[in-house]
């Protein structure tokens, strides 16, 4: 899934952007107004997430224009701006959500989750490229358009990268994916391999499915290969 | 301000003065209406005077000459007729036939003649016998019943250049005298009869003209002067008969005729001059009100612009410290966390401080909007209490029980009691940290929801239980003071309870250690 970041802060835009490659997006970049209607037009994203006070046009007018041309693309207000009737403005543009600054990592996983969700209610399966039924692979039961897996009925939620590695894993059942292949069905061949990046994700992903993350059951490891699971 | 609102105050201003205006007008207009019908009836009766001033006259010499006709026996009418106004005499019989001058008369060169009755003698005599016939013979057909009308009365008598005044009288003989009168004296008769100066007992300048059928003006009187020759009268009297081819055209100053022109332009002037003042009024009053807008604009902007100028920065703080405890998590060592810790912990007080500030700046402005609504308080207790643990452990805050006894929901604003409670705890990590331990409790009190906020801190001073409350006061002002601080945390945190409809009070009673700080919500209204 693609996210349109619109922000003027470098910083902010690319805090912004590592903390959703890691949930698993691939992120856009724009740093004012004009460039965010460009890259939205030019790359159609599936989500967009847009800074109020832009240079050249406001988050305001560019989530006005977006949504004029199309009504249901997915947008979230980042700003500063707290006022009541800033929030309401927002929605009244056209907006989906709206996250105040300074906000935590959590919030924004929590919020961008709960927009993607949304999203893949709107969209069809083939247009997502990802296996939207719900699976089983290990102990938990897997569902994916709700970025969610539960074990013996306790949630646990998971970010759309977590869904990815699961449903590569849930299809290659005792087959042990290497480095370069887990990239390319889940980061895309374009993607540099960075054998650090799969192992934090892999660590996280650990974190959260598995009974004990230090003697996983569900995704093991390869030495020297990569990683596998074994129903 | 709109120009919509402009245009409204103009009209609220201008439409009760122009109501004013209209009926002023109106009054103005029915009281020269009543003064124009007195102006009407004084010159009808002036006009009316002076015409019967004339036919007095005109009686009078009716009676004079039909006197004269009288004296004058049948073989002794002279040719020449010496009564002032009867130039001429002739005589017929009851059918019309000449009877004097005699036809055969021989006329003198001394003797003066009537033009028309020496055409008769010389030339035009037949035709001069067919206009006294026709006259005769009219008169006879259209009053045969009431002839006598006829006699006794003026006559006019035209024939191409010629025209003439004739006076007829039925002798008891039954013969008829018709005597051609001299126009230019009975004229200057008649014009004596007029009054030299018009209507003077109403003190009104007037000019009366008498005027023939040509336009010609006979005569005129009066002290007013039309300036104009175009002026028209503005009243005219056709006269009776014999006079009828006059009449009195009446001439009077416009200022009599329409002193509304005048009066209407006293009012449109003074109209325009209250509405430039009214519409002046208004535009600088709305000069004024977009000054102080734009200045309440630029405070609220500055406000807004110091926002995100601060809190740009520490979302960056923020967000990289917590993307840097997760990237590393396993790989940190406790001090490396506890220092990114540090880091995520002030940035977050840092944020709350700004809150404060941008809280305080908009309770001035009367800005500061709250949504309360029916919710658990326990739970942004909890999670607010939750955000605080880590810094209340490092400043040596061990224990923070919450004891929630409340059944029914509560109606407040979940970030001001966020606020709240974090300017509580911020207070105690200040003052109140060697008490080590915070207790929160959740209960009903008199009907209201009561959270009560107690710590084993050193408490607050006796005597500074109201000051504590104040913007800007710390119980330590100065620079060698322990603890640091704004000085505004509990007079928003009250601010704000009291904008949800409840209050934040310090219990002085309370007899244990530390300080109790109670907030009252109202409860959830359930049932009718």
């Amino acid at each position: 899934m693609k996210v349109l970041v619109a922000e003027d802060d470098q910083n902010i835009r690319e805090g912004l952007a590592e903390i959703l490659r890691r949930e698993g997006y691939s992120v856009l970049h724009a740093s004012d107004g004009a460039v965010a209607l460009e890259t939205w037009r030019r790359e159609q994203p599936d989500i967009i997430c847009l800074d109020v006070m832009m240079p050249k046009r406001s988050g305001y007018d560019v989530c006005k224009i977006i949504r004029e041309e199309n009504p249901d693309v997915p947008i979230l207000f980042i700003s500063a701006k707290t006022e009541e009737i800033d929030k309401v403005v927002g929605f009244e543009f056209g907006a989906d959500d709206y996250i105040i600054k300074p906000f935590g990592v959590r919030e924004v996983i929590a919020r961008i989750r709960a927009v993607t969700r949304r999203c893949f209610a709107q969209k069809s399966e083939e247009n997502n490229h990802l296996n939207l039924n719900p699976f089983t692979i290990g102990d938990i039961d897997v569902e994916p358009a709700q970025l969610r897996a539960t074990r013996n009925g306790s949630p646990m939620n998971l970010s759309l990268r977590d869904i990815q590695f699961l449903t590569l894993f849930q299809k290659n059942p005792g087959r042990a994916l290497d480095r370069p292949t887990i990239f390319r069905e889940v980061w895309g061949v374009n993607h540099v391999p960075n054998s650090r990046t799969l192992d934090q994700h892999i660590s996280s992903l650990r974190k959260r499915i598995e009974v004990d993350p230090k003697n996983p059951q569900i995704v093991k490891t390869v030495h020297g290969v990569g990683y596998r699971y074994d129903p | 301000m709109r120009l919509r609102i402009q245009i409204l105050l103009i009209l609220v201003f201008f439409i009760p003065v122009a109501t004013l205006t209209w009926l002023g007008m109106k009054l103005i207009a029915t009281e020269q209406e009543a003064v124009q019908t007195r102006m009407v009836k004084v010159f009808e009766e002036h006009l009316r005077d002076s015409e019967t001033a004339m036919l007095e006259v005109l009686s009078q010499e009716e009676e004079s000459i039909s006197n004269y006709f009288e004296e004058i026996e049948a073989d002794k009418i002279p040719l020449e007729p010496d009564h002032p106004l009867v130039k001429q005499i002739v005589v017929t019989d009851s059918i019309g036939s000449l009877l004097y001058p005699d036809v055969d008369h021989v006329i003198r060169s001394t003797e003066r003649i009537e033009p028309s009755f020496h055409r008769f003698l010389s030339e035009d005599r037949e035709e001069t016998f067919g206009l006294i016939d026709g006259i005769i013979s009219d008169y006879k057909l259209a009053v045969s019943a009431q002839e006598n009308e006829f006699y006794e009365k003026w006559h006019h008598w035209d024939k191409g250049e010629n025209s003439g005044l004739f006076f007829m009288k039925k002798m008891e003989s039954g013969d008829i005298i018709y005597a051609a009168i001299d126009e230019t004296a009975l004229k200057s008769r008649l014009i004596a009869a007029l009054p030299a100066k018009a209507a003077e007992e109403y003190a009104l300048p007037l000019c009366t003209k008498l005027v023939d059928e040509n336009n010609t003006v006979i005569y005129r009187f009066g002290s007013f002067d039309p300036v104009n020759k175009k002026d028209l009268p503005v009243m005219f009297r056709s006269l009776s008969s014999p006079m009828e081819r006059w009449r009195f055209d009446l001439y009077a100053p416009t200022s009599f005729i329409n002193p509304t022109e005048k009066i209407s332009n006293i009012l449109l002037i003074s109209l325009i001059t209250i509405g430039v003042m009214i519409t002046g009024f208004v535009l600088l009053l709305s000069k004024e009100l977009r000054r102080d807008l734009r200045e309440a604009s630029q405070r609220l902007s500055f406000v807004n612009q110091v926002s995100h100028e601060l809190k740009t920065p520490l979302t960056n703080i923020r967000m990289y410290a917590e993307l840097l405890e997760e990237n590393l998590d396993d790989e940190l060592q406790e001090s490396e966390k506890r220092h990114l810790n540090v880091i995520g912990e002030e940035s977050r007080r840092l944020s709350r401080l700004i809150e404060n500030v941008l809280t305080f700046s908009k309770e001035k402005q009367k800005k500061l909007n709250l949504e309360p609504a029916p919710g658990d308080l326990i739970e942004v207790v909890e999670s607010t209490v939750q955000t605080f643990l880590p810094a209340l452990k490092q400043a040596g805050i061990s224990e923070v029980n919450i004891i929630n006894k409340l059944e029914t929901k509560t109606v407040f604003d979940p970030d001001g009691v966020e606020q709240i409670l974090g300017n509580l705890l911020s207070n105690v990590e200040k003052y109140a940290s060697e008490g080590e331990k915070i207790l929160i409790q959740l209960n009903e009190v008199n009907g209201k929801h009561q959270l009560t906020f107690l710590d084993h801190g050193p408490g607050i001073p006796t005597g500074k239980e109201k000051m504590i409350f104040e913007p800007f006061q710390r119980l330590e002002n100065t620079l060698a003071a322990k603890s640091t601080g704004t000085g505004i945390g509990l007079t928003i945190a009250r601010s704000l309870a009291r904008r949800m409809g409840g209050d934040l009070i310090y219990d002085p009673k309370y007899k244990g250690a530390g300080a109790c700080f109670k907030l009252m919500l109202n409860p959830e209204k359930t049932g009718p």
